[in-house]
């Protein structure tokens, strides 16, 4: 099924040493859309990541509308989430990926996640 | 919701039963909850709220069944959909102020009394509850003063580092062993201490579960602030930064705090 997040998954994913893109429901941790490599568990990675950005938020405050960006570093590869009110952006990576390039990548679509959603 | 239902069980049952539109599933929850059945409780309400995602009262009830499960976490997130959904919903406010007593989250709760206060000035519940508060902020006090005594292990690295916010040592148990971070005071980075470890226990289970291998760190960024959530041998160290500080600055900002807080922790063991 086409959604319209096709193009914003293309770009997260073409940055080096990205292994899964997912637009993420943040309240309930279901994956609205997304593209991964085998291998990749997208559904889990969708639901738990979605619970440690709901709490990431909540220790910070993190207030309806404001944007937030989350990142899980472990040795194996990381895990980044950005979003602004109830979908975000997540990006599986593996461990030599260029980490920079992801964030900014990620961080662009989410913003474009946000105007696609009308909140930007 | 609290209280007997009025209804009778066989008749709320009848209804959910008959028309899978009606909102008696809510009251249907609160009296199996009352019951002491969080289980059917909860899937009769998560039924619910598919087929009415905004209905305020299903949220308030969802939040009692999580709570009555011991799953505050998820409580916080009904009651806070409530508040958003419903402003002047006071019983929420006042279930989150009760847990937030309940978890010595002083701040957060004057913070909801306020808001409770000015949308219910005469509500008795909310006046027992403000006074509740100030007591447990009297029998807190004597901590709160052993705990700003330790502010100092952190103070020359943030003298060093523009942009520096605060530092951080919290124990394994969530207890805030040294530094500071916000302004608002010990309390309010007891909370913080206890709230990023149990995300740091998150992202641990999240690495693990997901193959990836050992939990490095965490970074939360906003607009303003750069949080980062770093493991050390018996605890987590957590920086913050301001938002335009750089990213490798700040990397290397947390690298020293770390090697200073293991180097403490090293020397608390001998």
């Amino acid at each position: 099924m086409r959604t319209p997040y096709g193009n914003l998954l293309a770009k997260v994913m073409s940055a080096p040493g990205v292994r899964g893109a997912l637009v993420v429901a943040v309240r309930d941790g279901l994956v609205v859309d997304g593209r991964v490599h085998v291998g990749v568990e997208g559904e889990a990675v969708a639901a738990l990541a979605a619970s440690l950005y709901r709490r990431a938020c909540r220790a910070t405050g993190a207030a309806e509308g404001k944007g937030r960006f989350v990142e899980l570093e472990a040795d194996g590869g990381r895990i980044m989430i950005a979003g602004k009110n109830d979908l975000a952006m997540m990006a599986v990576l593996q461990r030599r990926a260029n980490t920079g390039q992801a964030r900014v990548a990620v961080q662009r679509a989410a913003d474009e996640l946000a105007a696609l959603e009308g909140l930007a | 919701m609290d209280g007997k239902t009025a209804r009778s069980l066989q008749s709320l049952s009848e209804e959910v039963a008959t028309n899978p539109n009606s909102t008696a599933f809510v009251e249907l929850a609160a009296a199996y909850r009352e019951r002491g059945d969080s289980e059917r409780a909860l899937r009769l309400c998560l039924r619910g709220l598919q087929r009415h995602p905004t209905h305020v009262e299903a949220h308030f009830e969802l939040g009692l069944i999580y709570e009555a499960r011991g799953e505050r976490e998820l409580a916080l997130d009904e009651w806070g959909i409530v508040r958003q959904l419903a402003p002047d919903h006071v019983a929420s406010r006042l279930a989150l102020i009760r847990l937030y007593l309940d978890e010595k989250r002083y701040v957060d709760a004057e913070i909801e009394l306020n808001a409770a206060r000015e949308r219910a000035p005469a509500d008795s519940a909310v006046a027992e509850l403000w006074q509740a508060l100030q007591a447990a902020r009297r029998d807190a006090a004597p901590d709160q003063a052993e705990s700003a005594a330790s502010a100092g292990l952190f103070a020359a690295l943030e003298r060093e580092q523009p942009g520096t916010l605060g530092v951080m040592l919290v124990g394994g148990d969530g207890q805030l062993l040294e530094g500071r971070m916000t302004r608002r005071g010990v309390e309010s980075d007891r909370m913080l201490g206890v709230t990023l470890n149990g995300a740091k226990s998150e992202a641990t289970r999240v690495a693990s579960h997901l193959g990836l291998g050992e939990l490095q760190g965490i970074v939360i960024e906003s607009a303003v602030a750069r949080l980062t959530v770093s493991p050390v041998s018996d605890g987590i160290v957590i920086v913050a930064t301001r938002a335009e500080v750089p990213a490798g600055q700040a990397a290397r900002l947390v690298q020293r705090a770390r090697q200073i807080a293991e180097t403490h922790l090293g020397d608390k063991q001998r």
